[in-house]
C-alpha cells in the first residue's frame, strides 16, 4: 500500500492503517530502534509506540515523506529508552560508544560564540555533511543516526573496519572544526 | 540536555534523504542459483561434486557430517492443497504408512557402527512426475561444519541408497527409507514428495534435494530436527522462500544447504552468530507456498552446531521486505490479439505465468490506462503492458510486498515472448512509475539507488543503466542487477584510484555460479582486492582507458596486480561473480605532480614560529625502523600472534636479493609515518610550536592544522623517492590528508591509523621473480575484529577469513624499488 493510501486510513481513523503501516515499515522500525537498544523487546515496544505515536498525530499532521517521519519517531522513542536505561546501567553499549565519540566534536567553549537551536544545529550538521563524499556522510548516518556498529558498517558498505573507524574519526574532527568555525555553542 | 545529546538529537533530524541514507540497513544476503548448481561462498575452492548439480554444500572447506539420523521416505500427497501425510515413526523395526503399506525393514546398523559401504536399500525413482520420466536422484545433504561428510544419495542405476564418508564416531542408528507404494521402495514422484523424518533421538539438520535425470524439475526440502522437535519442509513449484534476519543474530554468508527448485534456489541454511557472545548457530531456512492474496509466511529454525533447538521464531511474522526477489516471474504463455494498425488489441489477450498455480496465472481482466495495459487476476500482483513506437510489447510484472515491487521485463514482438534475463527493478511506486521513452529507454525511481535510466537493447536482451550521478548505491544497484548481491565494488575514488564521471554501466552478463569469469577485454590488472568477509573485485583497465570492474569474484587464486590479460582469459580459478561494470569514461590516471612545490598555500594561516632552513633537521627513520621492529617482535612475543612486518621481511630475505628486505622495512615505515602521528617519533623530529591551517584542497570548507616536524621537506621528499618508484613516491606524497610542505619544513597533521586487529596468519607466495621484478603475494587469514583469540590455529584453517594483497618490487636505474604495495595490509 502506499504512503497515501496509509496516511489516509489514518485520518479514516481505521485501524488498518496500524496494520498497514507495520507491514510497510514494521521491519524499519524495528531495525532502527534495535540499532539503538539492542534488544528485540524493547523494539518491538518502540515499534509499538510508534505506531501509537502517528494514530495521535495523524490527523492533523499529513507527513510526507510518510518514511522519514516514522524512522524520525521510532529514533527519537528509542533514543528517550536507552537513556533511560543508561541511567539504570542497562544496555544501550553501543549508544553509548556514538555518544562519547559524539563527545569529540563538541566544540571547544573558546572557539563559541552563541547556543543554537536545534533546528538551527540540524542545519548546520546538514550543511557539513553536504559538503562530505558520500561514502564518509553515509559512514557519519550509519553511525550517528542509525547507530549502527563499525562492523555493521563496515559490511555494509564493503569496507575495512579500519577505513570506517579512521573515516569516523576524521569526521568527527571536520565536524568539530566546523561547528568552531561557525562560532556554534551546544 | 547534554550537548552530545544535543548533537544525537539534531542528527536526527537532518533532512529526509539523509534519513533514508542512514537507514538503508543490510539487507540479508541473497542467493540465487541457476540451473541447479550452488554458490561457495568462500574459502578456497571445495571438491569437485559427484554430480554438476550436486556442489558441496558446506563452504569453506567446512562442510557438514552427518550427526546421525534416520530419514524415512514417504511421499507425495494429492496435489494443490492435500496436508503431508507423515506418520512418525516408531521405532526399532517396521513402519507402516497410512496407506496400510508395510515395507521392508533395512537393516539397522548399532550406535557408532555406521557403515561406510553403500546401503542396499531399494528407491526406485522411475516415475519422476507425470510430465518427466526417467529416474531420479534422491541426495540427502547433512552438514555440520568440520568436514565433508554425511552425504547420502540414491543412486538412480542401481536405485541403491549411497552414504558417502559419514562418520562413525556418531550415533546413525536406524536410516530408514519408507516408500508407501511398494516394499521395495519404488516411488513415483508425482507433484509433490514427502520427506519425513523418521529418527527420533538424534538431531539433524540439512538439505534434500531431489533432481530428476535430464529433468525439468525438481523437488527439494529442508529437514530439521531435535531430540524434541521434528520438522519437515517441503517445496513445491510454487512455494515461496523467504529469509528474515532476527536480529539477534550477525548473519553469516557461510551456506551450508541448499535447496533447488529448477533453476530456482528456494531454500538455504545458513550460519550464523550471536551478536553477544560470537556463539555460532546454524540457522535453516524454509519457504511457504504462495497463497491467495500476497500471503507470504517465514520460518526459521535456529541450533548451535550440536543441532540443539534454540529458538523457533513466529511463522507469522512479517514477510521480509526484499522476499519478492526471490520470486521470479517467467512468462510461460502469452496472447494478444493483434489489430491490423500494429496495436495491440487486449479483449482477448491472456498472459499466463509459469510460476503460479493456475488460478492466479490467467489474465482475463485488464484495463487499458494511459498507454499502460494492467492485468489483474486476484489482485496479488500486476502486469502491466506498454506498446512502443515500433509496436513491440513491453511488459513489467511485478509483485508487491511490503511497499515493493520487484519487476521483470519482458518484450514481445507479436511473436516471441523473451525476458531480460538479468534485470529487475525494484520499485515503491506503482508499475506505471515507469517511464518509457516508447524506443528503448526506461526512467523510474528505484527505492535504492534513487533516479534510474536504463536502456533495453531487444536483439542481446542486454541493457545498460545510467545514473544520474555518481552514486555508491546506485553503482551496486547495478552489480545487483548484473546478478550479485555483494556490495564489493570499489566506489571510493580516493581509495581506488577508480576514476568515473558518473555515467557506468553494467554489461548484463550474469554469470556466477559457472566457476570462472573471463576477462572481456585485453588490458591490464589495476586492482586486486579483497574484502575481508565479502568477496574480491579486480579492475582491469584496457588498451582504450575503459577501466572494468569485476566484483563478487570470490576467492581468486590466479590474478594479481599487473596481470596482463587478453579477452578471453579466464581470470578466476573459483566460483565467480562475472559481474562486468564498465565505467564508461575514459581513466584518466591522476597526474601525479610535484605537490609540496606547487602546493597552493592559498587560505594558510600560521600560528607560531616556524624553524628557518638551517634548523631544519634530515628525515632519517633508521632508528625508527629498529624500534618498530622491535615493537613488533615484542608484541608478537607477548601476544603470540604471528609477526606481520618481520614475516614478510624473512620471506624477502629468502628470495635471495641483497638488500630488499631493508628495501621493505624502509618503505613500510615512511608510508606508515604519512598516515599516523608516528613522526614525532622519529630521532629527527623537532616542532617549533608552529601550526599552519590549511583549507583541505578536496574539502575547502574545512581548515586543518598541520604542526611543525622540523624535518626539511627536501629529505622527506628525497626519502621516499629513494625507496619508491617515481609514480609510487608521488602518489602517496599526493596525499594531502597527511602533511603539508610550509617553506622548507614538513607539516603533519596527526592522525591515528587503525590497528590490524584480526590478522592470526601469513602466507606468502612468489607471483614473479625476474632480475628486475618481484612480485609476491601475501594471504593474511583473520577472524573478526574484536576476537580475544588471535592466535593462529591450523585446525581451524578454513574458517578464516583471508585478505590478499600483492607488493611488486622493480628495479629502477640498478636500485630496486617498491612499485605497488597495498595501502593498511604492509
Amino acid at each position: 500500500m502506499d504512503d497515501k493510501k496509509i496516511i489516509e486510513l489514518y485520518f479514516a481513523r481505521s485501524e488498518t492503517a496500524v496494520t498497514e503501516t507495520d507491514r510497510k515499515y514494521g521491519d524499519k522500525c524495528r531495525r532502527t530502534a534495535y540499532n539503538i537498544l539492542r534488544n528485540m523487546q524493547d523494539s518491538e515496544e518502540c515499534a509499538n509506540d510508534t505506531y501509537m505515536k502517528l494514530w495521535s498525530v495523524i490527523p492533523p499532521q499529513e507527513p510526507n515523506p510518510l518514511y522519514a517521519f516514522i524512522m524520525r519517531i521510532v529514533r527519537n522513542i528509542a533514543l528517550d529508552r536507552v537513556k533511560r536505561y543508561s541511567a539504570m546501567k542497562r544496555g544501550g553499549e553501543v549508544y553509548d560508544a556514538a555518544y562519547d565519540e559524539l563527545a569529540e566534536c563538541v566544540p571547544s567553549k573558546e572557539n563559541v560564540n552563541e547556543t543554537v537551536e536545534s533546528a538551527e544545529l540540524t542545519g548546520k550538521i546538514e550543511k557539513f555533511l553536504g559538503t562530505l563524499p558520500r561514502e564518509k556522510r553515509r559512514m557519519f548516518l550509519m553511525r550517528y543516526w542509525s547507530f549502527m556498529t563499525v562492523p555493521e558498517i563496515a559490511r555494509r558498505l564493503g569496507v575495512g573496519e579500519s577505513k570506517v573507524k579512521v573515516t569516523l574519526m576524521r569526521t568527527r574532527e571536520k565536524l568539530k572544526a566546523y561547528l568552531e568555525k561557525e562560532g556554534i555553542e551546544l | 540536555m547534554t550537548a552530545e545529546e544535543k548533537l544525537i538529537r539534531a542528527i536526527g533530524d537532518v533532512k529526509d534523504s539523509y534519513v533514508r541514507l542512514a537507514t538503508a540497513y543490510e539487507r540479508p544476503s541473497i542467493i540465487k542459483a541457476q540451473g541447479g548448481e550452488f554458490r561457495e561462498v568462500t574459502g578456497e575452492r571445495l571438491p569437485e561434486p559427484e554430480h554438476p548439480w550436486l556442489r558441496p554444500v558446506l563452504t569453506g572447506g567446512a562442510l557438514a557430517a552427518v550427526l546421525a539420523l534416520v530419514v524415512a521416505l514417504g511421499f507425495m500427497w494429492g496435489l494443490n492443497g492435500k496436508e503431508p501425510d507423515i506418520t512418525p515413526y516408531e521405532p526399532p523395526v517396521s513402519v507402516t504408512e497410512t496407506t496400510g503399506v508395510t515395507t521392508d525393514t533395512p537393516p539397522v546398523t548399532e550406535p557408532d557402527q555406521f557403515p561406510q559401504e553403500l546401503h542396499d536399500y531399494v528407491i526406485r525413482s522411475e516415475n519422476f512426475g507425470d510430465s518427466i520420466s526417467g529416474e531420479a536422484y534422491l541426495r540427502i545433504v547433512f552438514g555440520d561444519y568440520y568436514d565433508n561428510n554425511g552425504v547420502i544419495s540414491v543412486v538412480p542405476e542401481t536405485g541403491r541408497v549411497e552414504v558417502v564418508g559419514a562418520k562413525t564416531d556418531k550415533v546413525w542408528s536406524t536410516a530408514r527409507f519408507v516408500t508407501r507404494d511398494t516394499p521395495t521402495g519404488e516411488i513415483t514422484l508425482d507433484r509433490d514428495i514427502v520427506i519425513k523424518i523418521a529418527d527420533y533421538d538424534l538431531p539433524m539438520l540439512g538439505a534434500i534435494i531431489c533432481v530428476p535425470i535430464e529433468g525439468e524439475d525438481s523437488y527439494c526440502t529442508t529437514i530439521y530436527q531435535t531430540d524434541d522437535y521434528r520438522e519437515y519442509i517441503d517445496y513445491e513449484p510454487n512455494w515461496f522462500y523467504t529469509i528474515k534476519s532476527p536480529d539477534e543474530i550477525r548473519f553469516e554468508e557461510d551456506v551450508f544447504g541448499f535447496v533447488v527448485h529448477g533453476n530456482e534456489h528456494i531454500g538455504m541454511g545458513f550460519r550464523a552468530r550471536k551478536y553477544d557472545d560470537n556463539t555460532p548457530y546454524e540457522w535453516l531456512y524454509r519457504g511457504e507456498p504462495y497463497k491467495e492474496g500476497m500471503h507470504l509466511r517465514f520460518d526459521s529454525f535456529i541450533s548451535n552446531p550440536d543441532r540443539k533447538l534454540l529458538e523457533h521464531y513466529d511463522p507469522d511474522v512479517e514477510p521480509f521486505a526484499f522476499a519478492p526477489e526471490y520470486v521470479c516471474w517467467e512468462i510461460e504463455e502469452i496472447y494478444y490479439d493483434r489489430t491490423s494498425e500494429g496495436v495491440f488489441a487486449f479483449d482477448n489477450s491472456w498472459i499466463r505465468l509459469k510460476n503460479s498455480d493456475e488460478a492466479s496465472a490467467a489474465f482475463s481482466e485488464f484495463r487499458t490506462e494511459n498507454d499502460y495495459n494492467r492485468f489483474s487476476a486476484d489482485g496479488s500482483f500486476n502486469i502491466i503492458s506498454q506498446v512502443l513506437d515500433d509496436g513491440k510489447l513491453l511488459i513489467y510484472a511485478g509483485l508487491p510486498g511490503n511497499g515493493v515491487f520487484t519487476v521483470s521485463v519482458f518484450v514481445y514482438d507479436g511473436e516471441t515472448l523473451r525476458q531480460f534475463p538479468d534485470l529487475f527493478l525494484h520499485l515503491t511506486d506503482t508499475l506505471e512509475s515507469i517511464e518509457c521513452d516508447g524506443v528503448n529507454r526506461l526512467k523510474y525511481y528505484d527505492y535504492l539507488a534513487g533516479d534510474c535510466d536504463i536502456m533495453l537493447d531487444f536483439n542481446t536482451l542486454t541493457y545498460r543503466a545510467w545514473l544520474e550521478n555518481e552514486n555508491e548505491t546506485a553503482l551496486a544497484l547495478l552489480a545487483e542487477y548484473a546478478g550479485t548481491d555483494d556490495y564489493a565494488l570499489p566506489l571510493d575514488p580516493e581509495s581506488t584510484n577508480l576514476i568515473y564521471n558518473g555515467e557506468a554501466f553494467v554489461q548484463g552478463n550474469r554469470s556466477y555460479y559457472t566457476g570462472d569469469i573471463y576477462s572481456v577485454t585485453d588490458g591490464t590488472v589495476q586492482t586486486v582486492d579483497w574484502i575481508p568477509g565479502q568477496n574480491m573485485y579486480i579492475d582491469i583497465l584496457d588498451g582504450n582507458g575503459n577501466l572494468w570492474t569485476y566484483a563478487n569474484c570470490g576467492s581468486i587464486a590466479n590474478v594479481y596486480e599487473g596481470m596482463e590479460v587478453k579477452a578471453g582469459d579466464k581470470i578466476s580459478s573459483n566460483w565467480a561473480g562475472g559481474v562486468q561494470i564498465r565505467f564508461n569514461s575514459p581513466v584518466e590516471p591522476p597526474e601525479l605532480t610535484e605537490p609540496a612545490v606547487d602546493y597552493d598555500m592559498t587560505g594558510v594561516e600560521l600560528e607560531g614560529t616556524p624553524f628557518d632552513s638551517g634548523e631544519l633537521n634530515e628525515l632519517s627513520v633508521d632508528s625508527y625502523i629498529e624500534r618498530f621492529i622491535g615493537w613488533e617482535t615484542e608484541w608478537s612475543e607477548k601476544s603470540g600472534q604471528e609477526n606481520r612486518i618481520v614475516n614478510t621481511g624473512l620471506f624477502i630475505d629468502s628470495l635471495g636479493v641483497p638488500g630488499l628486505k631493508e628495501l621493505y622495512y624502509r618503505a613500510f615505515a615512511l608510508d606508515y609515518i604519512l598516515a599516523t602521528d608516528n613522526i614525532p617519533d622519529l630521532d629527527c623530529y623537532k616542532n617549533s610550536g608552529a601550526v599552519v591551517k590549511k583549507p583541505h584542497p578536496l574539502e575547502p570548507d574545512y581548515i586543518r592544522p598541520f604542526a611543525s616536524t622540523g624535518i626539511s621537506y627536501e629529505s622527506f621528499r628525497n626519502a621516499y623517492l629513494e625507496s619508491f618508484t617515481e609514480d609510487m613516491a608521488l602518489s602517496l606524497l599526493n596525499n594531502f590528508d597527511f602533511f603539508l610542505k610550509y617553506g622548507d619544513e614538513v607539516y603533519i597533521v596527526e592522525v591515528t591509523r587503525g590497528g590490524d586487529l584480526g590478522r592470526v596468519h601469513e602466507e606468502y607466495e612468489l607471483v614473479k621473480q625476474t632480475d628486475d621484478e618481484i612480485v609476491f603475494r601475501k594471504t593474511q587469514f583473520r577472524v573478526e575484529v574484536g576476537a580475544s583469540d588471535l592466535t593462529y590455529h591450523p585446525e581451524l584453517r578454513d574458517t578464516y577469513e583471508r585478505t590478499y594483497t600483492t607488493f611488486k618490487f622493480v628495479k629502477e636505474d640498478g636500485a630496486w624499488k617498491v612499485a605497488y604495495a597495498p595501502e593498511y595490509y604492509w
